[in-house]
């Protein structure tokens, strides 16, 4: 494909993208889009680590809550911006990673994937019983007058899906600026080979912990956002082992390791998760994860590059 | 002034010693061949120089300065490159690709890098295969891709582990000729080699190691005739019997 055909693409499906809201003006199709945007960005975050450096974590819902109570907490207690908020809850985040990132990154393989589940569960298990922090019982955010400095919209969901949809702009940007210098590279051959990577004069330690920390900002940041979009917030919808799977499976059923993979596995993903809620209720609860589940074994067994992996198959096909 | 030196270098695994006090001397623009039969401590010797294994005892000096400990991608920093014996080419991604991982090496602009990368691929013949999967290709052209993202580090020292092996004999021919090239263009290479038709003709020096010690050191061809190297490779049971070259 030509780039100027592919810039084309580009700016239409961005026009589209603009204009939908205006023409569903509906709370639900903008709120599923809303969603898909925010997995999509949760699926780029995850996909600096898990995709491009082949470090699969299982624990990233971890930073999603970090990003949530931080902007919340500094919200309720100090009456800061959530804009701030959202800010020192990314920069929390990247401590985070790095005492994470310390101990983990000495295991290999699914031994990494493991301990960051193991870190993601204590973590709940922690905030469900910390009281300051609201606990079990979850933070309520207080009711602000309505202005993109307060980060609240009571009467319409445009300002926030203009507000994921700039989110998605921002990571596609970085995951592309990543994609093509030095930083993405290393990444790659450090998914590739860790020995072979080490040989070349690779820092392997140092460019996981990039890696870890670029991830964990964004994966905040759209806790933050969640957080500010919900108004309501507990350790079981902030810090499921369930999110961190989802976030995974979306990088992974789009295709692991490139810039469109988790947005196509978001596209593809949250309309079924969304639609099973609205159509089947509480009796279909799981629905959903169960059709998760079956999309988890079929990736694995036929197709581990996802569904870039199949366009890419059948583009090579017609080209024969 | 020699390029590495490496001093009463040991290392031991458990009870086995794999390297026993072995002294080796490296000069600017040399080739020199690093023999021995199956098991004799060649490749711990590299992964010891390379810092992928820290030593037991003993140093490694490079351009005088001390390098023993350091860990393996300061030492490719510094200026030694390795390939090795089993090839790590990232599989999943292009030749092309492969080799500007190593190009970063020198600089952090993706341009400058995929630059370097493309006269290396030039140089090491690899340039109509610069799209294909490393995954892909044969495995002459992996051994070949192997020393060519080695190379694109732009080492002052490149060791080769058994960059040969498995291939053959045009293929070999080939591999030789690429390192001749690479020591024209101002690199000192430190070879391992099994194929001795390989290691005599290109090297100025040749060093046998067995059971982990060093038994002889030379031109080769001096080497071959020495006793014990025959001894080495051949047992105690043809020794007597052999012929004169």
């Amino acid at each position: 494909m030509g780039s100027n055909k592919k810039y084309i693409w580009l700016v239409l499906g961005a026009a589209i993208f603009l204009i939908y809201p205006l023409i569903f003006t509906l709370p639900f199709p903008r709120h599923v889009v809303i969603m898909i945007f925010l997995y999509a960005t949760l699926g780029l975050a995850w996909n600096m680590i898990g995709g491009y450096a082949g470090q699969i974590s299982l624990g990233h819902a971890l930073f999603f809550g970090i990003g949530a109570y931080s902007s919340t907490l500094m919200l309720m207690k100090l009456g800061v911006s959530p804009w701030a908020g959202m800010l020192a809850g990314g920069c929390i985040s990247v401590i985070v990673s790095f005492i994470i990132g310390y101990p983990c990154f000495k295991l290999a393989g699914h031994y990494f994937a493991i301990a960051t589940i193991a870190i993601g569960e204590i973590t709940q298990v922690w905030m469900l019983n910390w009281d300051w922090a609201g606990a079990a019982v979850g933070l309520t955010l207080p009711i602000l007058p309505e202005s993109l400095i307060n980060l609240e919209f009571h009467s319409t969901k445009l300002p926030y899906y203009y507000i994921a949809f700039f989110l998605l702009i921002l990571a596609l940007l970085i995951t592309t600026g990543i994609d093509r210098s030095k930083l993405g590279y290393y990444f790659k051959a450090i998914k590739g080979d860790l020995e072979g990577a080490r040989s070349l004069g690779i820092h392997v330690t140092k460019y996981k912990f990039y890696a870890l920390a670029l991830s964990a900002f964004f994966t905040s940041i759209c806790g933050s956002f969640y957080a500010q979009y919900v108004l309501f917030i507990d350790p079981d919808s902030v810090f499921p082992l369930m999110l961190s799977v989802v976030v995974c499976l979306v990088a992974t059923l789009g295709g692991v390791g490139t810039i469109w993979g988790p947005v196509i596995g978001a596209f593809i993903l949250i309309p079924i998760s969304e639609f099973t809620r609205i159509y089947l209720g509480g009796g279909g609860k799981g629905t959903d994860l169960i059709i998760y589940g079956l999309l988890i074994i079929v990736i694995s067994v036929y197709q581990p590059f996802g569904v870039i992996g199949i366009a890419k198959r059948f583009r090579k096909k017609e080209s024969e | 002034m020699a390029l590495l030196e490496v001093k009463q270098l040991t290392k031991n695994f458990g009870g086995l010693m794999a390297n026993d006090h072995i002294d080796l001397e490296l000069q600017e623009g040399e080739i020199v061949g690093l023999i021995g039969p199956n098991g004799a401590g060649k490749t711990t010797l590299f992964n010891c120089i390379a810092g992928f294994y820290p030593l037991t005892s003993g140093t490694v000096k490079f351009k005088r300065e001390d390098i023993t400990g350091l860990p393996s991608n300061t030492i490719c920093f510094k200026g030694i490159a390795r390939t090795f014996q089993i090839v790590r080419v990232f599989k999943d991604l292009p030749v092309l690709d492969n080799v500007m991982v190593g190009a970063f090496n020198r600089t952090s602009s993706a341009g400058q890098a995929r630059k370097k990368a493309l006269e290396v691929l030039d140089f090491c013949g690899l340039t109509g295969k610069k799209a294909k999967l490393a995954g892909g290709l044969t495995i002459a052209d992996k051994k070949r891709l192997e020393v060519a993202k080695a190379f694109a580090t732009e080492p002052k020292l490149l060791m080769l582990d058994e960059a040969m092996a498995g291939l053959n004999q045009t293929e070999t021919a080939e591999a030789v000729e690429l390192v001749k090239k690479i020591r024209q263009a101002g690199t000192t290479i430190l070879l391992v080699e099994h194929v001795m038709e390989v290691v005599m003709p290109i090297s100025n020096r040749v060093v046998v190691l067995e059971y982990g010690k060093k038994i002889a050191e030379g031109l080769p061809d001096k080497v071959i005739h020495n006793e014990e190297v025959i001894k080495a490779y051949l047992g105690d049971k043809y020794h007597a019997s052999r012929r004169a070259h």
